[in-house]
């Protein structure tokens, strides 16, 4: 049992609290869903929850943190270790083996189990959470998602009596969130994760919402339904209560109250089933394009085939290892390496052209892009290098820095922002050399509902502005809000290209590139086999009677 | 793509005891550093290219083959430049060379080459685990086994990091592999400081996500079970063992 009192936090004397006079206490096998945007104080606190802060990370913490009675801080780090697990935001550091069978190994035996318990741990982990295929893989061949499932299964071997999961399902496809969901609904100790949002609201029994380091609600699952809350936290509703405005514990019943409060507009149906976007300008060329990565005996790709029109707005889904990243890697001529086949940009060879400027793309981390002191110098270097005028830079760099609505933060250091704004100025700083074609890979990742929204918005108008845009992505929330076409892949072959409307309503294609439909098109088709993508198509469909 | 040597195969060699490993390792190593000879250098140098032969493990000297060129080419050049014989061969004003030289200059590239052989062979039939776990089971204490591998996992983290910033910096034209020296050198500049701060960064959450599974400097761990001498190891081991006795005399003799 975990017990605090008055507990605040700070990382310095001089700095303002991270969390403020939290008061909770976790019963044993208790499922708690702590949800808050980004600078809430969510890792912060699941680290506290931890004994990571104040032991390996210093800062100023107050109050009361007693688990099973006993302060925490008079426990040692293996017993703190033994009876919580934590599964931390950065899940890659967490990962401190070479190979999936030795990552299972390292807790158990660092706990003081002997070999064979560890390695019983590690097989029973293994096949108890669908990992069982990636055993004896290396951790370097395994995709994001892969290595989040094996950082999440190797807490597991412990057998720790407090799960602790600080956003865990961010690099996850979405059958795969679905499948570790289920899964932690048989682990047989109190489950905390930290969230972005209340999408998956039923599979907790309590729902916390964190608001700048204070608690603004602790209560039961239908938190996920109050809207004016969750607002007033930055977060938004789940779709389904959100339009609907009524909580209830399934799809079905959910839709068997709404057909008693909606009735349905065919005509509007029809004109929004039938309405196509075409574009036929060839931009990009993809032809039977083979990849293999350099030692590896096995094709990233195979056969891929794919043209992209000017103009195109297409978000690429897939499940975790199908080969979106290396594709569109190949695409933007980050790699030229490719075995087979042939990629053409405006009908010539992309590997006889310098593509930066033309086509560019933006990493999942944006600190990966940003090196500057101030933003205004971050956004201008793409031009600097290119010899413009400073006058030119400088015109330009406003205009771009207005558009993503952060010319207030030019002098400030790129690295002390919040990840929203880094995102933001990662994206800045590429688009400002104009480029033809922009490539964002999982640029929602981490960010929370408002900031998605922003930068959603801003991509949006830059299509509307005849840009052609690609987008990577595991959440079915932004392929069915943003972009009109998907394409959709598995093992390193290209499935569908086409209508997302089309791809969204096949249900076998779906299964087989592990993606699935929202709760809100579950819910439209629930109410009467009318099939509707998003909040608009449905709010255009459905009226109050 | 795996920056490690290493590569999972089923060979011989990579079944072996990691103890059997790492002493092979010591003994190949005494083997490179006492054969002064061109002939017995060679000979070394061979043995060492059959055992790649047989652990399937020449895609690892392709990896490395220009760091191993560039080596003997500069050993070579500074041997030349810089042994000091008893007779001049040539006089070319600003340096000497003299006679003995070339013959030095080779002898000390072989040396120097098998020297790296040896450890990029233990490191492509030896994954890191297996490492720290063949140096606690020689009494090496686990903290100062588990740093070593470390060491070389952190070597990973960073180049990594540098391919990928390297990568993102080229989509906004600062194209590294571009241009003459000077300008690829200031290419580099801003690279440096994503790298730093990335390697920073890492190196901080390192100490968290390390205690969050259970470690800290002080723990035991218990391994016995993982590792069984086989007769095989042992075949192996003397093996090892007769190559080195019959390299020891040239530590004695220059000619051998």
């Amino acid at each position: 049992m975990i017990d605090i009192r008055n507990l605040s936090f700070r990382y310095k004397e001089t700095l303002p609290h991270v969390l403020k006079n939290l008061n909770l206490s976790i019963k044993p096998g208790e499922r708690i869903l702590v949800a808050g945007k980004n600078g809430a104080g969510k890792t912060t606190f699941s680290k506290i929850l931890s004994g990571l802060i104040p032991d390996s990370e210093s800062g100023i913490l107050e109050g009361v943190y007693k688990f099973n009675d006993l302060p925490l801080k008079d426990l040692t780090r293996r017993e703190i270790a033994g009876n919580i697990s934590i599964l931390l935001q950065d899940f890659e550091t967490q990962i401190v083996s070479t190979s999936v069978r030795e990552e299972l190994l390292f807790y158990p035996l660092n706990l003081g189990k002997s070999y064979p318990e560890s390695l019983d741990a590690a097989v029973e982990t293994a096949s108890g959470y669908g990992i069982d295929a990636l055993y004896d893989r290396n951790i370097a061949e395994l995709s994001g998602g892969e290595k989040q499932k094996t950082a999440l299964a190797s807490l597991l071997t412990a057998k720790g009596s407090f799960l602790i999961l600080d956003e865990p399902l961010t690099d996850m496809d979405p059958v795969s969130q679905e499948l570790i969901l289920k899964l932690l609904e048989d682990y047989p100790g109190t489950l905390i994760v930290f969230e972005q949002s209340v999408e998956y609201y039923q599979y907790f029994d309590r729902i916390i919402l964190l608001k700048d380091g204070v608690i603004k609600a602790d209560s039961g699952r239908e938190t996920a339904a109050r809207k004016s809350i969750l607002e007033s936290c930055g977060l938004a509703a789940p779709p389904v209560f959100s339009v609907t405005g009524l909580f209830s514990g399934s799809i079905r019943e959910a839709a068997a109250q709404a057909r008693d409060i909606y009735r349905f507009d065919e005509v509007k149906y029809s004109e929004i089933s039938l309405a196509r976007e075409d574009r036929t300008e060839n931009l990009i060329e993809i032809q039977n394009l083979f990849y293999k990565y350099p030692g590896s005996d096995q094709y990233a790709l195979e056969n891929v085939s794919l043209d992209i029109k000017k103009g195109d707005f297409i978000t690429l889904l897939g499940e975790n290892g199908s080969g979106k990243t290396t594709l569109m890697k190949l695409t933007a001529g980050i790699y030229k390496d490719f075995t087979k086949g042939r990629i053409l940009y405006k009908g010539q060879d992309i590997r006889k052209q310098t593509m930066a400027g033309e086509i560019t793309y933006v990493y999942q981390n944006p600190d990966n892009q940003i090196f500057a002191e101030t933003v205004y110098d971050e956004i201008a270097f793409a031009l600097r290098t290119r010899g413009e005028s400073e006058e030119t830079v400088r015109e330009k760099v406003f205009g771009v820095m207005e558009l993503f609505s952060i010319t207030d933060k030019k002098e400030s250091d790129p690295f002390s922002l919040p990840k929203g704004d880094r995102e933001k100025i990662a994206c800045a700083s590429v688009l400002v050399a104009g480029p033809e074609v922009i490539i964002l890979d999982e640029p929602t990742t981490g960010l929370d509902t408002r900031s998605v929204k922003a930068l959603m918005e801003i991509i949006t108008g830059l299509n509307k502005r005849g840009k052609t845009v690609i987008i990577i992505t595991h959440s079915m929330e932004t392929a069915s809000l943003y972009g009109y076409k998907t394409a959709a892949m598995a093992g390193g072959k290209l499935l569908f290209h086409g209508d997302k409307r089309e791809f969204f309503i096949n249900t076998a294609l779906l299964e087989r590139v592990k993606a699935k439909r929202t709760p809100l098109m579950d819910l439209s088709l629930e109410m009467n086999q009318a099939f509707l993508l998003n909040e608009g198509e449905f709010n255009a469909c459905w009226k109050k009677k | 793509m795996s920056l490690f040597l290493y590569q999972r195969q089923k060979t011989l060699m990579h079944g072996l005891d990691p103890r059997v490993k790492l002493l092979s390792l010591v003994l190949l190593f005494i083997s490179a550093t006492v054969s002064s000879a061109i002939g017995s250098g060679a000979v070394v140098c061979s043995s060492l290219f059959m055992l790649f032969f047989l652990s399937r493990s020449f895609y690892a000297l392709k990896k490395m083959a220009g760091l191993l060129a560039m080596i003997a080419f500069m050993t070579v050049i500074l041997w030349l430049l810089f042994y000091k014989g008893k007779t001049p061969l040539m006089d070319l004003k600003f340096i000497v060379l003299y006679e003995g030289a070339p013959e030095h200059a080779v002898r000390m590239a072989l040396k120097f080459l098998n020297m790296l052989l040896c450890g990029i062979l233990f490191l492509s039939i030896t994954p890191l685990e297996e490492f720290s776990d063949g140096l606690i089971l020689m009494g090496v204490p686990y903290r100062v086994a588990f740093a070593v591998s470390l060491s070389f996992r952190l070597v990973q983290v960073f180049v990594s990091t540098g391919f990928m910033i390297v990568e993102a910096q080229k989509i906004r034209g600062n194209d590294v592999e571009k241009g003459g020296l000077f300008s690829r050198m200031k290419a580099y500049a801003p690279l440096l400081i994503p790298l730093i701060l990335n390697g920073i960064k890492k190196a901080e959450t390192l100490v968290p996500a390390l205690e969050s599974k259970g470690f800290a400097p002080d723990n035991k761990i218990d391994i016995k079970g993982k590792y069984r001498i086989k007769p095989t190891d042992i075949k192996a081991l003397v093996l090892v063992a007769l190559f080195t006795a019959a390299a020891l005399p040239g530590f004695f003799y220059e000619f051998l």
